[in-house]
């Protein structure tokens, strides 16, 4: 090897010597030919059943990885050292970025993030073949062989279309563009990792169904091996989506966390089938039904995470964080979901003799229907998002379908792009978030397979009284929001309904065995983790909803104050104290002094802020502050400022309850934490 | 180069999983130990050959020197497993040779279901009429399941036969006017319990390996996380302690018998 390599450490490098994008270019092309002889191997050795060629292709993925990486640390190496040869090095980084957001520049634009996505399924597959090879010996080079035919694809796009190498020709910049400002943030270093990870990882549960199919064996044996990974890829996903909510409270400015941007509408998608499977996989286990129902959320899953990447990378949706348009990558990935849904689909009709349910459902007051039930909603929703989102994009197409073809489809008025806003998402999938959550608070009061009709009043009658008084005692203290109070009550019956599960579960133990609450309470969680696990899970949504309810309740008001003017909004006065601006070697920013009044007692001052990067100074980026308590958040931004006159526009927000969907997010990740330990005591007594 | 030799997973067989995760973790400690080592090897170079600052640069080229040897070496694992004379590998190809795997599915689904029954009953979702008819429902299929599985084995025909005349021949000489053993009946409402046979057979031995159990009660063959015996319904912890006594004082009879 050169030393060309040390260039950037030991200046310029020598003329037609191996320099790191030579070396990345080629590890990429290697890794592609080891990926698709890997698949090969893997599917000639399940024809033949020749063990050589199967443990071929297993050390073949092992080995994916480790290209997968070696490709990825040069990549970083190239960051680290500002080589700005590298044109997408160039666009994402600069020398003044602080070392983090230089390693994070990795995956901040779209070629790094596809050879990301390939780190991390590389490593994923080369887990998932590590742990079941002995377990599932019959599946795994079927296993084997669908992994590594999607990470030919991913390969393959690096290699022709977008090369994370490829080198500027003429006139190699000797400075960097830098990353945008609004990524250069601390929850922008975990948020896109972390929704990678809940995407990538699903790709596993696919290669294990999809190994099921072929070889037929669509008993427990292949879910048993993915249910754990389904709940890593939702625990990953819901993190992300949380950060993701996180960064546009504190990024963006405008007050709210959620504004169903299509790229994050992208990462929800798989969450809501992910969540369905998860519900649906304990009927199948408990009962053998669903057996092709759960197969198809699988399929749904993965192909939606695929769906995700090309909405996110393609161009065809506009949105705030979209990598920009690639026709090329656009027509690419198209292929790709057709060969999976022709593929994975023809296999499901396929193999539908075997998957024939072995049980019934006996009747609609038992646990496996309000499943069933949560399964559809789950579907509609991702199938109403998915639509809403890709929407204005099917009326552009019509556009340009209708330009090409005027004689075809001329008597139609094509119309403007349509443009889909919150409001319109709201107004659907609110009614059907208190479905969900009417579900999560029902699911629990019914046993598997039937519910007395007696035991049905005893079973409800204090969850609903519950839900009553606290609707009751919204509506005295003021509340007039019908979607807001809906929503409190429902919380109340569901949160009792957890209360009262917990409550019995530690009596009935109590009764069976001399222990004292405490420990009756952690022996019941840990020997039926699943069960407890789900409903801590539970208590975490409940609280998530809260949050969504004190939204019903917000105030916001933008009000242009010179220094020493104050402003009342709700029970807080609002005082501007004064500007400030600074210089770091980075950016310039001007800093306001807002003191927050409650019964003329300062609570807090606040510092919202403006920076401009050097590198991009007609993107300032709004820096938010705000006052935190359990009830709410006063949440200031500064939109505008002159520092000539002290006039300042500042957006004010009051969001009552919102710090209850964080705290509730720590709860779910905690219940999920729970649920994931369930190896050592799968046998019969688990969940009781 | 790393010392990676894919030959213990590659000739390790299901019956031993132990010896074949030991090799493979030594594998990959090795190979982890061999990267690390490149890495270290790089830094040092850097920094003393070529004169480079210790700083993020100079770390993340030893860390890609670390990937690089982890990717080799795997290669080499993979051309090395290539090279290997092939053996018949078990995959299953074939839909509906997995009667049994299935069958263990259900039974394991059923005796869930049973626990997770009683357990709703307990909480108070059920009542006494509902939970007593669809547990009984359960039970039965359990034990059919139990029974089919016990059938349908899938020992090769001429060691079944074999086992089958060996069987014939014990109950002939140890109970020649009993009855052949049956299922009792089970009567809806009741909880699996089934009067015990009043001694254990003085030759109650069977296919006793790791994987089974024998019943000191009746001396029937049971899995080895059986709770209670599936042919007479005793309870096995204590039938094990009288079987293992008994069997002590049977040694020589079992081991003629194998």
């Amino acid at each position: 090897m050169s030393l060309a390599l040390l260039a950037p450490l030991a200046g310029a490098p020598p003329a037609g010597s191996l320099s790191i994008a030579t070396l990345g270019t080629a590890t990429i092309l290697l890794l592609f030919i080891l990926s698709l002889g890997t698949a090969g191997l893997g599917i000639i050795g399940a024809q033949r059943r020749s063990e050589r060629l199967i443990e071929g292709a297993v050390q073949g993925t092992y080995a994916s990885f480790g290209l997968a990486a070696f490709a990825s640390s040069l990549i970083i190496y190239a960051f680290l050292s500002g080589d700005y040869s590298i044109q997408y090095v160039q666009h994402t980084s600069d020398a003044a970025m602080p070392l983090f957001y230089k390693i994070t520049a990795f995956w901040g634009g779209l070629d790094g993030s596809l050879l990301f996505w390939v780190l991390l399924h590389t490593l994923f597959g080369s887990l998932a073949v590590r742990a079941n090879r002995m377990r599932h010996r019959e599946l795994i080079p079927h296993v084997v062989a669908v992994l590594a035919t999607i990470t030919c694809f991913f390969v393959g796009l690096l290699l022709f279309i977008k090369d994370p190498f490829s080198q500027f020709l003429l006139d190699i910049p000797s400075q960097g563009r830098g990353l945008n400002p609004l990524l250069q943030n601390f929850y922008m270093i975990i948020h896109p990792p972390s929704l990678y990870l809940g995407y990538v990882s699903l790709a596993v549960p696919y290669a294990f169904g999809m190994a099921a199919l072929l070889t037929g064996q669509v008993d427990a044996a292949w879910q048993r091996s993915v249910r754990r990974w389904v709940l890593f890829s939702w625990m990953f996903l819901t993190f992300g989506l949380i950060l993701g909510g996180l960064w546009a409270y504190e990024e963006l400015g405008w007050g709210g966390y959620w504004a169903w941007d299509p790229v994050e509408n992208a990462g929800l998608l798989p969450w809501f089938t992910a969540t369905a499977f998860l519900h649906s996989v304990m009927i199948q286990e408990r009962r053998g039904m669903m057996k092709a129902w759960n197969l198809l959320l699988i399929i749904v899953s993965f192909l939606l995470t695929i769906v995700g990447t090309f909405m996110t990378r393609s161009g065809v949706v506009q949105s705030v964080h979209a990598f920009g348009s690639d026709p090329v990558l656009a027509w690419t990935f198209g292929g790709f979901m057709l060969l999976i849904v022709v593929v994975s689909f023809g296999l499901l009709i396929w193999r539908l003799p075997l998957l024939r349910s072995r049980g019934e459902l006996e009747s609609v007051m038992s646990r496996e229907f309000a499943f069933l039930v949560n399964n559809w909603l789950f579907l509609v929703c991702a199938l109403f998002v998915l639509g809403a989102t890709m929407w204005p994009t099917f009326t552009e197409w019509r556009m340009i379908l209708a330009e090409d073809y005027p004689t075809l489809l001329g008597w139609q008025n094509p119309g403007e792009r349509v443009v889909i806003g919150p409001p319109f998402f709201n107004q659907y999938m609110r009614p059907l978030g208190l479905a969900l959550l009417l579900l999560t608070g029902i699911g629990p009061l019914l046993a598997w397979r039937k519910t007395s009709t007696q035991s049905l009043v005893r079973q409800f009658a204090a969850p609903l009284v519950v839900g009553a008084i606290v609707t009751g005692i919204s509506r005295g203290l003021g509340l007039e929001s019908p979607w807001g109070l809906a929503c409190l009550g429902l919380c109340g019956f569901t949160f009792w309904t957890i209360v009262q599960e917990f409550y019995r579960g530690v009596a009935l133990r109590r009764k069976q065995r001399p222990q004292g609450v405490l420990e009756a309470l952690i022996s019941l969680v840990l020997r039926a983790r699943r069960r407890y696990g789900g409903y801590i899970v539970h208590l975490g949504v409940v609280l998530m909803f809260l949050g969504w309810a004190g939204n019903a309740y917000k105030l916001e008001k933008k009000v242009q104050l010179k220094p020493g003017e104050s402003y009342t909004l709700g029970a807080y006065v609002i005082r501007h104290d004064g500007l400030h601006a600074t210089e770091d070697w980075q950016k310039e920013m001007i800093t306001a002094d807002i003191a927050v009044l409650r019964n003329d007692e300062v609570k807090d001052v606040l510092h919202p802020a403006r920076w401009w990067y050097y590198q991009l100074p007609d993107q300032p980026t709004t820096e938010v502050s705000r006052y935190m308590t359990a009830g709410e958040d006063v949440y200031v931004s500064m939109q505008e400022v002159d520092m000539t006159s002290g006039w300042t526009q500042l957006s004010l927000y009051i969001n009552p309850l919102i710090n209850w969907i964080w705290i509730g997010f720590g709860v779910m990740l905690a219940g999920s934490l729970v649920c994931v330990g369930t190896r050592k005591s799968e046998g019969i007594g688990e969940d009781v | 180069m790393n010392g990676t030799n894919s030959t213990p997973d590659t000739n390790s067989t299901p019956g031993t999983p132990g010896t074949a995760s030991t090799d493979t973790r030594r594998r990959i400690l090795l190979l982890a130990g061999a990267a690390l080592g490149a890495a270290l090897i790089v830094l040092v170079l850097l920094v003393t050959v070529f004169g480079a600052r210790l700083e993020a640069p100079t770390v993340a080229l030893s860390a890609a020197s670390a990937a690089l040897v982890y990717a080799l070496g795997q290669l080499y694992a993979m051309v090395r497993a290539l090279s290997q004379p092939d053996r018949v590998a078990q995959v299953g190809q074939a839909a509906g040779s997995f009667t049994q795997a299935e069958l263990r599915d259900e039974k394991r689904r059923l005796l869930r279901a049973i626990k997770e029954l009683e357990f709703d009953f307990g909480m108070g979702k059920l009542s006494q009429v509902d939970h007593d008819t669809v547990i009984a429902t359960y039970r039965l299929r359990a034990i059919e399941v139990m029974r089919a599985l016990e059938g349908g084995s899938s020992l090769h025909p001429e060691l079944a036969r074999l086992l089958a005349e060996r069987e014939a021949a014990r109950l002939a000489a140890s109970q020649p006017a009993a009855a052949p053993v049956d299922m009792p009946a089970i009567k809806p409402a009741a909880k699996l319990e089934v009067t015990p046979m009043p001694e254990p057979g003085p030759a109650a031995s069977g296919p006793f390996d790791q994987t089974t159990r024998i019943c000191g009660s009746c001396g029937g063959t049971n899995d080895a996380d059986a709770r209670y015996c599936k042919l007479c319904g005793a309870a096995m912890k204590k039938a094990e302690a009288t079987a293992r006594a008994a069997q002590a004082a049977r040694s020589g009879e079992i081991g003629g018998a194998s």
